[in-house]
């Protein structure tokens, strides 16, 4: 794991010419210095700026850099006259793991290129100019990290960093972004110095990412048990598919059949078998009555006819008219409730699709207004400009396309939007559930229906056979009764045990979720490794000696300790940084980090072996000397690099290095100055 | 209101005893509405269009078509398949999209060489370039895809005027 700076220059075109500055880097400590307000900032930002780090400290791409290399620069030291910047670009060459060297240049103003873009040049060109190749790779948009065109994806192989993927919010895997581990190297002067990793990007994501961060970067194998924990979140989404295509499979096979399951949920459920157990029913007019009942009474119907004799026609001829009279009654009602039954099958289906239509408007719409932040997020300042006012007459340009009358209207955020929508679609999909469970309903009870009409029109036919047929012939309405409930029976049968069936692959199903869940709960907390322990340790012993070197006045230094929990300074049990004055939180976040990497020193991490402090503003530096700080920072050697920039008086400066090891380069007057490449 | 009423609500009043003050709630305006989404979305149309220039005809006919895929659809099987659906339209002209417009061009993010010609300014592509690498606009880019790069005045002409007779 490398990364080294090794040359920074900066390019402006002005009306006036071309003006610029070139500083070169060296290893072990180096200083740059600069008066204040005279480009120290400018060059600082410029090195986040070139290694597409600058979400660490603004919003927007273009915020992260000083006015001077974007608008307009001091040309004249002594008027203080500005000149507009026309072009400007930043180029820095790298050195990375195994050697390797690269050039970067991203532009900060360009007719045609924009800030999206970084240029890498594989060789050393700043410091020895040549035809190198080159390729184009993009950055500060989704995919930077992960798309082969990415360039933070090309930076980190460059680096050696195999950037891990770690569990978030919503349970999927998600990169570690680089710009999540940078604030663990790179200390910018307005935010930085607040607290550890207080430059701490927002992003969407992974969780618990400050700590994550540290496991990264001092490559802890804490990460193993985050590996078992997503495994077995897999499988949990594995078994909640499975539950629901089983349940979905069994109420397909029921279809037509006129039969329901009931408290069968769809989704997973660890709390099986319910405290009433799920049933199987039929439709027996307006109820539903469980179908092992209906089979135990129509078995042995079917054996009492299958023990009697077949019944002759003169035996009771008055009875068979009888029934035949309530068969055509019941066929007359069957056919009144089929229609009723049809015409609501018919309203229900013309609901479920205007709400069906109603989602997938809504969908469209969530689109349509997830485009309008995805635009607003891409950084550029030409869109921008749509929420300015007017540059002609000041008045604001309008949020809406109706005309006039919407100008003085508020209109609702495009994220407030988004959350209605949302909502919204939740809303008709409970809707659309409800209205498809009772449609599903229907048509099993119009299924029934049918069936029934279908039976008691085959036993209105029969009767009339039989009431036809010459005396003494066998009662062909009683055939045909027994073959009917045969076949009934064998039909429940088959889907009872279609039913049983299901039942026990819920119950599998159930057992292994509850496994799932108790070896999800059983993940230890206290998970650090044997080398993890050793590492901290190590942390521990430098940040201590570090404060005690530099005169740490908050706490008596003997009960402070690096939390295993969170990898993060305590006293006792409390946040150290919770309380302590602005000079204190200097040295603390100063130790900390120079202790990760002074770890990388003695055991392998992913310390890339730099780290960049620009000195904190004046005020909270009054009862701070750096003079201990730097002679630690020095104490390393070449091994590494320490960028440290500083306003602080040259004489002093000077005096503060004395004779320790060190690059000092200092700007004279304004950074940027006429240069003639 | 009775005297009786008017006591309650002067009661509630005192009860309530606290500043307040109303507000008009934002409005929920449709994305189709919104600046930010159209500018945006015309630009993208430009760009696609031959030579990164559009005329206000082919331009509406080509917003109508991004609406959605049914009038993409219609406007594909005139254009490459001589197949047509007499009862729909092929192009409704929208105010709002006439506003978008105007906004873009005052915006600097589109010009006007000709009156009634479009053509992006060089902030306008680079606002293009940007979009085409986000995902933004998913549905309109495969539409425009669908409807091949570079549509021609001839070709929108010919639609227009075969149908009018």
């Amino acid at each position: 794991m490398t990364l080294r700076l090794r040359h920074l220059r900066l390019r402006a075109e002005t009306g006036l010419g071309r003006y610029g500055a070139d500083i070169p880097l060296s290893d072990g400590l180096m200083v740059i210095r600069a008066d204040n307000s005279r480009g120290k900032s400018t060059a600082v930002k410029s090195l986040l700026f070139a290694l597409g780090l600058e979400r660490m400290i603004a919003t927007r791409t273009l915020n992260a850099l000083t006015s001077s290399l974007r608008d307009r620069l001091i040309y004249d030291e002594d008027t203080r006259d500005e000149t507009p910047v026309l072009a400007s670009w930043v180029s820095l060459q790298i050195e990375g793991v195994g050697g390797g060297v690269a050039t970067l240049t991203r532009w900060v103003k360009h007719e045609e290129i924009g800030t999206g873009l970084v240029r890498v040049l594989f060789g050393p060109s700043l410091t020895a100019p040549g035809d190198y190749q080159s390729v184009d790779y993009y950055v500060g948009r989704p995919g930077a990290a992960t798309n082969p065109h990415g360039f933070h994806r090309w930076l980190a192989e460059f680096i050696g960093w195999d950037m891990p993927l770690m569990p978030s919010s919503d349970g999927q895997l998600t990169q570690l972004y680089m710009e999540q581990v940078f604030p663990l190297l790179f200390v910018e002067q307005r935010r930085g110095w607040g607290g550890i990793q207080a430059q701490m990007p927002y992003f969407a994501g992974v969780t618990d990412v400050r700590r994550r961060a540290i496991e990264f970067l001092l490559a802890l194998d804490v990460g193993g048990s985050e590996i078992k924990r997503q495994r077995l979140r897999t499988e949990e989404r594995e078994l909640t598919d499975r539950w629901r295509a089983t349940v979905r499979t069994f109420h397909d096979s029921l279809a037509g059949e006129g039969i329901a399951v009931l408290r069968v949920p769809e989704t997973l459920t660890v709390a099986w078998p319910p405290e009433h157990p799920p049933v199987l029913t039929e439709s027996q007019d307006d109820r539903w009555l469980p179908v092992d009942e209906r089979l135990v009474a129509l078995s042995r119907e079917l054996r009492k006819l299958e023990a009697s004799e077949i019944p002759r026609i003169e035996d009771d001829a008055s009875e068979m008219e009888q029934r035949l009279t309530d068969a055509l009654e019941e066929s007359d009602r069957l056919r009144q409730d089929s229609a009723v039954m049809r015409e609501e099958i018919v309203r229900d289906t013309d609901e479920a699709r205007s709400i069906h239509a109603r989602i997938e408007a809504l969908r469209e719409d969530l689109r349509e207004h997830q485009d309008v932040i995805t635009l607003s997020k891409l950084g550029s300042s030409e869109l921008d400009r749509m929420h300015d006012d007017c540059p002609v007459c000041h008045q604001p340009l309008p949020s809406t396309l109706l005309g006039d009358i919407s100008l003085s209207q508020a209109t609702l955020s495009a994220e407030d939007t988004v959350a209605y929508i949302k909502q919204q679609i939740e809303l008709f999909d409970v809707m659309r559930r409800d209205t498809g469970g009772s449609l599903e309903g229907k048509q099993s009870r119009y299924a029934a229906l049918q069936r029934r009409a279908a039976d008691v029109r085959a036993v209105i036919r029969a009767l009339r056979t039989t009431l036809t047929a010459p005396d003494g012939s066998p009662s062909v309405e009683y055939i045909a009764r027994r073959i009917r409930l045969a076949d009934t029976v064998e039909r429940l049968t088959r889907a009872n045990e279609r039913f049983y069936g299901l039942v026990s692959a819920l119950d599998r199903y159930a057992a292994e979720a509850r496994r799932v869940r108790a070896a999800l709960a059983d993940i230890p907390h206290d998970r650090l490794s044997a080398s993890d322990q050793e590492k901290l340790a190590a942390l521990q012993a430098s940040f201590i000696e570090q404060l005690h070197a530099y005169d740490f006045g908050s706490f008596s230094d003997e009960r402070l300790t690096i939390s295993q929990e969170d990898y993060r300074p305590r006293r006792e049990e409390f946040d150290l940084q919770a309380d302590i004055s602005a000079s204190d939180s200097i040295r603390v976040v100063w130790a900390y980090l120079m202790g990760l990497l002074e770890v990388s020193g003695q055991i392998p991490t992913n310390h890339p072996g730099l780290l960049v402090f620009d000195e904190p503003r004046q005020q909270s530096t009054k009862e701070l000397s750096f003079k201990a700080l730097l002679r630690r920072a020095a104490r390393g050697g070449d091994g590494r690099q320490v960028i440290f920039a500083t306003s602080e008086e040259l004489t002093s400066l000077q005096e503060m290095l004395g004779d320790d090891k060190h690059t000092l380069y200092a700007i004279e007057g304004y950074l940027l100055k006429a240069v003639h490449d | 209101m009775n005297s009786r009423g008017d006591d309650n609500l002067e009661a509630f009043a005192e009860f309530l005893d606290v500043p307040y003050e109303f507000r008009r709630q934002p409005t929920l305006v449709p994305a189709a509405l919104l600046p930010s989404r159209r500018i945006p979305l015309i630009l993208l149309i430009v760009a696609r269009s031959r030579g990164s220039r559009a005329s206000w005809k082919v331009l509406q006919v080509l917003n109508w078509a991004v609406r959605d895929p049914v009038s993409a659809e219609l406007l594909v099987g005139l254009l490459h398949e001589a197949r047509d659906a007499p009862h729909l339209p092929v192009v409704r002209i929208e105010p709002a999209f006439d506003r978008a417009l105007d906004l873009a061009v005052g915006l600097g993010l589109l010009t006007q060489p000709k009156p009634r010609i479009f053509q992006l300014t060089a902030p306008g592509r680079s606002v293009v370039t940007l979009i085409e690498a986000s995902s933004a606009f998913s549905r309109e880019k495969a539409i425009l895809e669908q409807l091949d790069k570079g549509i021609t005045q001839k070709q929108i002409n010919m639609a227009l005027e075969w149908r009018s007779t």
